[in-house]
């Protein structure tokens, strides 16, 4: 009788202290998991060779970025409609100013918009970079985009070396653009 | 003497019970392997069902109603129909999404937990419940707990209905994940994905603002994936009507007109979409097809415009309807 009373407590042990170790494992995960933002999706590509693309701007002319190699360049996909791009365009333009001696090359590619639309906008804010169309996406999708603004960072030997997703303020424009020079 | 008669006809009752189970198990087993082989549509759409949008993250891209999902639906669509392999598909958006984008993890280092953890709680549980019921049937029990133990199943039949719950939930699993381990590729006709939600979105979009060009381009798209030629040509006329030198309106109307054997109507809009975008890579391969249907065969022209859509794009999915168009006339020259 008694050893039918012993055993069960001692397997019940075992398992309690699985069962703990599992709870705990659990919640520490689930913390971990409260520290990320999940709708943040980080990109493969940094680090890596930027892809190529030949687009033509709302000029018209054709720019291909193999043709930059040898210059750093920011890359900004943009909407007339997206809100933030409003706040980040005069950041932008003169951030191309200040980097003009550093042969910083400046692009914009225009994101699920209109050309009349981008161009109005082009105007208003005196962007004086090429704004490329991408009239299929396809040039988003290369470069993992999902939410503009987005922003590349790509060095002189044409790896990328950050990317900035959401608007840019002042300190993580010049940071990141410091990441490329390097 | 009614107790051990009840007894001995429990078994045929068990019996029966489990018998019922399993019929259930194997019915939903065939239905889910479906009897008749995947189309490209088929294949199109699973694979779509498992990529995540990235715009609206709950959802697969065959759910999501966003532009991008719809710009990832028709990469998916061509490359379906380009006779991509599966893996090549999903490995496609991995290298620009990362893991992130698959709704189906692949079974690769911490993924295994993943994939493990519903088949090891299952058997976790069955094996508590089973120790459990067994002590209890070993041990003298309280009167109270007598009462209820009397009126439970007993272990083994517990044990055999965890095993077909187990194996409920393991056969279809083991069913859905196998085809795509062994990697069928089956090509066919012409892909073309479910986009109703689009559609509707934009549909209402554009009576909201009827001189949206974006959105009517987009709505044209839709009405063309979904096969609607007549509304997908009202909706890129009505775009070019705002704005006469949209690209997509252009080239997409064109293509409605290749496809409607009107080459020479698409030949005029795509000289147009050439002037105005010199360096996009649709309008050439397009302008190509044009000018072959019109001359019947492989002009310089034509030939001209196909080595110019393969110098643009030579990562393009539709590179092979070039490669097709060149070997035709010139198999040895072609790049």
């Amino acid at each position: 009788m008694s050893a039918a009373v012993i055993r069960p407590s001692r397997t019940r042990l075992v398992a309690s202290a699985i069962a703990g170790i599992l709870l705990i494992g659990a919640i520490a995960l689930i913390a971990v998991g409260f520290t990320r933002d999940p709708s943040r999706i980080e990109s493969p590509l940094v680090g890596r060779v930027a892809p190529e693309f030949r687009l033509v701007s709302l000029a018209g002319a054709t720019v291909d970025l193999a043709t930059l190699r040898g210059r750093p360049v920011l890359l900004n996909f943009w909407a007339s409609w997206c809100i933030p791009c409003r706040d980040e365009a005069p950041l932008l333009r003169a951030a191309q100013e200040r980097y003009a001696a550093r042969d910083v090359a400046f692009l914009g590619i225009v994101y699920q918009d209109s050309p009349a639309s981008a161009q109005a906008f082009v105007d208003r804010y005196g962007i004086a970079y090429p704004s490329l169309l991408d009239p299929d996406g396809r040039t988003a999708l290369d470069y993992g985009v999902y939410g503009i603004p987005e922003t590349y960072f790509i060095a002189a030997d044409g790896t990328i070396r950050a990317k900035q997703i959401g608007p840019l303020d002042a300190a993580s424009l010049e940071r990141q653009i410091q990441e490329a020079l390097r | 003497m009614t107790a051990r008669r009840r007894a001995a006809l429990r078994l045929p009752a068990d019996a029966l019970l489990v018998g019922a189970v399993l019929l259930v198990v194997v019915a939903a087993l065939l239905s889910a392997l479906g009897l008749r082989p995947e189309g490209a549509d088929d294949r199109a759409r699973r694979l779509e069902s498992e990529l995540r949008c990235p715009v609206c993250q709950g959802l697969s891209i065959a759910d999501s109603p966003a532009t991008l999902a719809g710009e990832m639906r028709s990469v998916v669509a061509e490359q379906v129909a380009a006779g991509a392999g599966d893996a090549d598909i999903r490995a496609y958006f991995v290298e620009r999404y990362g893991q992130w984008i698959l709704l189906v993890p692949d079974a690769v280092g911490a993924n295994l937990l993943l994939w493990a953890a519903p088949g090891l709680l299952l058997l976790g549980g069955a094996a508590v419940v089973v120790t459990r019921t067994r002590r209890r049937g070993v041990r003298a029990p309280v009167e109270a707990v007598e009462k209820v133990a009397s009126e439970r199943p007993r272990p083994l039949a517990l044990a055999a209905v965890f095993g077909i719950v187990i194996a409920a939930v393991a056969i279809p699993l083991a069913v859905a994940v196998g085809p795509r381990a062994l990697g069928g590729q089956i090509t066919g006709g012409q892909a073309t994905t479910q986009a109703a939600a689009p559609i509707d979105d934009l549909q209402a979009r554009v009576t909201t603002n009827p001189t949206d060009v974006g959105a009517l381009v987009a709505l044209g798209d839709a009405y063309a994936v979904a096969g609607r030629a007549g509304d997908a040509a009202d909706a890129y006329g009505r775009a070019l009507k705002v704005e006469p030198d949209d690209i997509g309106a252009l080239v997409g109307l064109s293509s409605l007109l290749l496809g409607a054997g009107r080459p020479d109507g698409a030949l005029t809009l795509l000289d147009r979409a050439v002037a105005i975008a010199p360096d996009l890579p649709d309008a050439y391969l397009y302008r190509a097809i044009a000018r072959y249907q019109l001359a019947g065969s492989l002009t310089a022209d034509a030939r001209a415009d196909a080595l110019r859509f393969l110098e643009l794009a030579p990562n393009d999915p539709r590179r092979t309807l070039a490669d097709q168009l060149l070997a035709g006339a010139t198999p040895s020259s072609s790049p």
